[in-house]
């Protein structure tokens, strides 16, 4: 006879219950979340991984049966072969995208902060110039980079005739070309980073600002002192969302100066990485795949690490108790009355943030 | 818990393992429908030798038909498809046309064939400069031994197309121990000079025919502008007058407005004889290419480089047109503006596609008078010396029907009935022609519905002879030798770009090589 355990009553209510509990528990938020989490895998994740197996390949799109391993050979072409045409574009295409960025990212922080602000004092016709200041951004970049043309243009241009000009803005000097593609920027894309701003500071405890006025801060101290800090989440959302954004510049360059103008150095002065990423997928040749897949990827790394160290920087910054130690310290050294303990020292200031 | 937790990372490592070799297995094994080199010898003959298309159940081969020709010339494209449907629609074939921009085009049959293979086109109606490109790359399948199955009843035969025309058509597959033919070539065409013809002749000049009568037209008009004796008329102007006359058929009316509508411009009127532009205009893919091949030159070796980077009839002509720039030529001009100022008058001559032959001609006509539009071949006006034998090259560019390598073509039976639908198409192109191409098959060019034809009588006799065009050549480097040469004219008038001549093809033949050479080592 074998001698077998038997699962006693209570073991299996147990376990069964186990079971239906996982379900009662996730069962729910599951169901919710998973058609996002089905695109976002068949869609983010694995074009991710596909993308990264690519770039280890000479891949042929024309035919994948004949692809060949390449290894890093794409990375280390990428990142060390300064003689190879790919790198020199690449990182010239980086440099232009880099420095638009170091431009373009402030102001697209800076002026919609300002309007917020103005609009948040609640002028006289405010709402109409909330909506005015949005609607440039339901706009595609197609249709205002039209606007944008027909304003710049050279010939023809709106701005030429009315101050009686003949700048070629679009095509002679890179830097005219880049003004134009800044302006563009920011017209098209100050909306979506108005509205959070906006909504920031429509957020913001009203008894700060007494407590503040109490204390004597008023003015522009009081925007430095207690309306940034405030609304830092929400910078730091849109400071992150920004760099991404023009990091993958591409429809406004594409429309306006198509990587123009020509100049000594270059044939094209404004190329940006996707617009190069993109000019060598509809460049004709079918086994490129796997280079421009590097680049992307190599794209990506370099946001992760800006990313990265943006977080960093803007990191919630806890002093923990050494502080109030070295103060209680100094206090007592004084022989200013009693030390305060240092883990009673450390509420108020959990209390109040990260002063 | 310990083994709970080994197990938990176990999962997490199968997990990330499985996600990984996901895209590793499509990336080699997932394309089961891709089309291999085989071949089902699948077709069937009825008793007159002649292949039967339908299967056992009635049901014919419909082919799908993918086209980079566009607007407005698919539209004659459409005409022939149709009378190759009406033809064969009872032995069971009919073929669909789809046009796509040049754009998409190119890797859309790419991507069709391995992703989407069941609606991959069977046929494919390209540039032929590309064709050895696709070859390469195996997307195509070879004519010759499809052909053959035809026996006895095989009417095609390459002796029966330009022979300028069917060279670019041949190329060396992988596999391949020969040269084969992997399209039929439709049509050849290039680029033409819209002439202001009207005012020409009312100045007391004549129409060009070589370099140098080019350049004292263009001398003459500048000297009339000058003196403020320069006659001109404004298309525009005269159309409104017409258009709000209340009998259009009042010849005399008519031809007043015409007359009164002459009139003198001075010299600071915006008039330069020639309309090109410093962008990427369509002049930039003919003048160069036509310039070297008028001089002697080529455009690419034998193993696919570039040739021209030491062509003298490039530098010269180059050279030509960085002179003319601000003195024939406008400054800051763009393609937009080329049609406005030859209809003011402010330009006489202009360099389009033929393809707006038919409709410029049709505008021109009906409110300038008939004669009032010429129009110019490329022929004889690059070169150096205009009695050499080169002379009359001009640089062509014509469109191929090729067999697609898909998983549906693996059927003998189908690619015999794509074979046939090329070899219809190229043959009875005499209607497509009227889009401004002329014809690669010597049936067509000798054939009374073409030399009766209007589009014929009215501007495809003006285009040059089709024996003296030239095609790019079999490189699989097409758009490193192409492009780099339209790059080359293009800063020649791009007034940022300082240096000489010499140095701009330099420059852009090195790009030509670098880029090759990062191509090869991919």
């Amino acid at each position: 006879m074998k001698n077998e355990r038997m699962t006693t009553v209570s073991e299996y209510a147990l376990k069964r219950s186990k079971r239906i509990g996982f379900f009662k528990r996730y069962g729910t938020a599951f169901a919710f979340i998973s058609p996002h989490l089905l695109f976002f895998l068949a869609f983010c994740i694995y074009p991710l991984i596909f993308g990264i197996v690519m770039s280890l390949f000479k891949y042929n799109i024309a035919d994948p049966t004949q692809i060949e391993w390449r290894g890093l050979n794409n990375y280390i072409t990428l990142l060390f072969r300064s003689d190879n045409i790919y790198n020199q574009d690449f990182w010239y295409a980086m440099g232009n995208t880099v420095l638009f960025a170091l431009v373009v990212v402030p102001l697209s922080i800076i002026v919609p902060m300002f309007m917020a602000v103005c609009i948040n004092a609640k002028p006289r016709g405010y709402k109409i110039f909330r909506a005015l200041i949005y609607l440039p951004s339901v706009l595609p970049v197609s249709a205002s980079g039209i606007i944008f043309i027909a304003l710049f243009g050279h010939l023809f241009g709106y701005i030429n005739q009315w101050f009686g000009t003949t700048i070629n803005w679009l095509d002679s000097n890179p830097m005219l070309a880049w003004f134009v593609i800044l302006l563009l920027c920011m017209w098209g894309g100050w909306g979506g980073n108005f509205i959070i701003l906006n909504a920031a500071l429509k957020n913001v405890d009203k008894s700060l600002y007494e407590a503040a006025a109490v204390d004597g801060c008023v003015g522009f101290k009081r925007v430095l002192a207690v309306t940034l800090p405030a609304i830092k989440q929400q910078l730091i959302l849109c400071i992150f969302n920004t760099v991404i954004g023009y990091f993958g510049l591409y429809g406004q360059i594409y429309v306006l100066t198509n990587a123009g103008p020509i100049t000594n150095d270059t044939p094209h002065s404004t190329m940006s990485v996707m617009w190069f990423l993109q000019s060598l997928i509809n460049g004709g040749r079918y086994d490129i795949y796997g280079m421009v897949s590097a680049m992307g990827l190599l794209l990506g790394i370099i946001i992760g690490a800006i990313t990265a160290i943006q977080l960093i920087v803007t990191r919630e910054r806890k002093s923990g108790t050494k502080l109030q130690t070295e103060f209680a310290a100094y206090v007592k050294a004084r022989g200013e009355g009693e030390p305060v303990t240092a883990a009673a020292a450390a509420t108020p200031t959990e209390v109040n943030g990260n002063e | 818990m310990k083994i709970k937790k080994v197990l938990s990372k176990l999962m997490c490592t199968v997990a990330c393992l499985c996600t990984a070799a996901l895209p590793m297995g499509m990336l080699t094994a997932c394309n089961n429908e891709r089309p291999t080199d085989q071949v089902k010898q699948d077709v069937k003959f009825d008793e007159y030798g002649k292949p039967i298309f339908t299967d056992e159940n009635g049901k014919g081969i419909t082919l799908n038909v993918l086209s980079v020709i566009g607007s407005p010339d698919n539209a004659y494209l459409d005409t022939v498809n149709k009378a190759f449907n009406d033809t064969n629609k009872a032995n069971g074939l009919v073929a669909n046309v789809t046009s796509l921009d040049t754009f998409l085009f190119y890797s859309s049959i790419a991507n069709t064939i391995n992703t989407d293979p069941k609606n991959a086109p069977d046929v494919v109606i390209m540039h032929s400069e590309r064709l050895t490109y696709m070859v390469d790359q195996n997307i195509l399948v070879p004519f010759d031994e499809v052909y053959q199955q035809l026996g006895e009843n095989n009417t095609f035969s390459a002796d029966n197309y330009l022979e300028n025309v069917i060279s670019e058509c041949y190329a060396k597959g992988k596999n391949d121990s020969t040269t084969q033919l992997y399209g039929v070539p439709l049509d050849v065409h290039s680029g033409v000079w819209f002439v202001r013809r009207d005012i020409v002749e009312k100045n007391g000049l004549t129409m060009p025919t070589n370099k140098a009568e080019f350049e004292a037209v263009c001398a003459a008009l500048m000297a009339k502008k000058a003196d403020g004796t320069l006659l001109v008329r404004d298309l525009t102007t005269i159309k409104s007058q017409i258009d709000a006359l209340p009998n259009k058929f009042d010849t005399a009316a008519i031809e007043k407005i015409r007359n009164d509508a002459w009139h003198t411009i001075d010299g600071k009127t915006d008039f330069f004889p020639v309309e090109m532009s410093a962008n990427d205009n369509i002049e930039s893919g003919w003048i160069p290419q036509t310039a070297i091949l008028q001089n002697g030159g080529k455009l690419a070796n034998a193993n696919g480089t570039p040739a021209w980077n030491n062509s003298t009839g490039l530098e010269n002509t180059l050279e030509m047109i960085h002179e003319w720039d601000g003195k024939y030529i406008g400054a800051n001009r763009d393609a937009n503006t080329m049609w406005l100022n030859f209809g003011t008058g402010n330009a006489i001559f202009a360099l389009e596609g033929p393809w707006f032959m038919e409709s410029k001609l049709n505008e021109y006509e009906t409110y300038l008078g008939e004669g009032s539009m010429g129009l110019l071949s490329l022929s004889g006006l690059y070169a150096d010396d205009a009695n050499s034998e080169d002379a009359n090259k001009i640089y062509g560019v014509g469109h191929a029907i090729c067999i697609t390598k898909t998983k549906a073509n693996e059927s003998m039976t189908r690619r015999l009935a794509a074979a046939m639908y090329a070899q219809f198409i190229a043959e009875n192109s005499a209607k497509y022609t009227a889009g401004g191409h002329l014809p690669a098959s010597k049936l067509v060019l000798e054939s009374e519905e073409y030399k009766n034809s209007a589009a014929y009588n009215r501007y495809l006799k003006y285009m040059g002879k089709p024996e003296d065009y030239v095609m790019l050549g079999n490189t699989k480097y097409f758009s490193e030798v192409y492009e780099q040469l339209k790059m080359a004219y293009i800063f020649t008038l791009n007034k940022n770009k300082t240096g000489t001549v010499k140095d701009f093809i330099k420059e852009c033949y090195d790009t030509a090589m670098k880029k090759i050479q990062a191509a090869e080592a991919l």
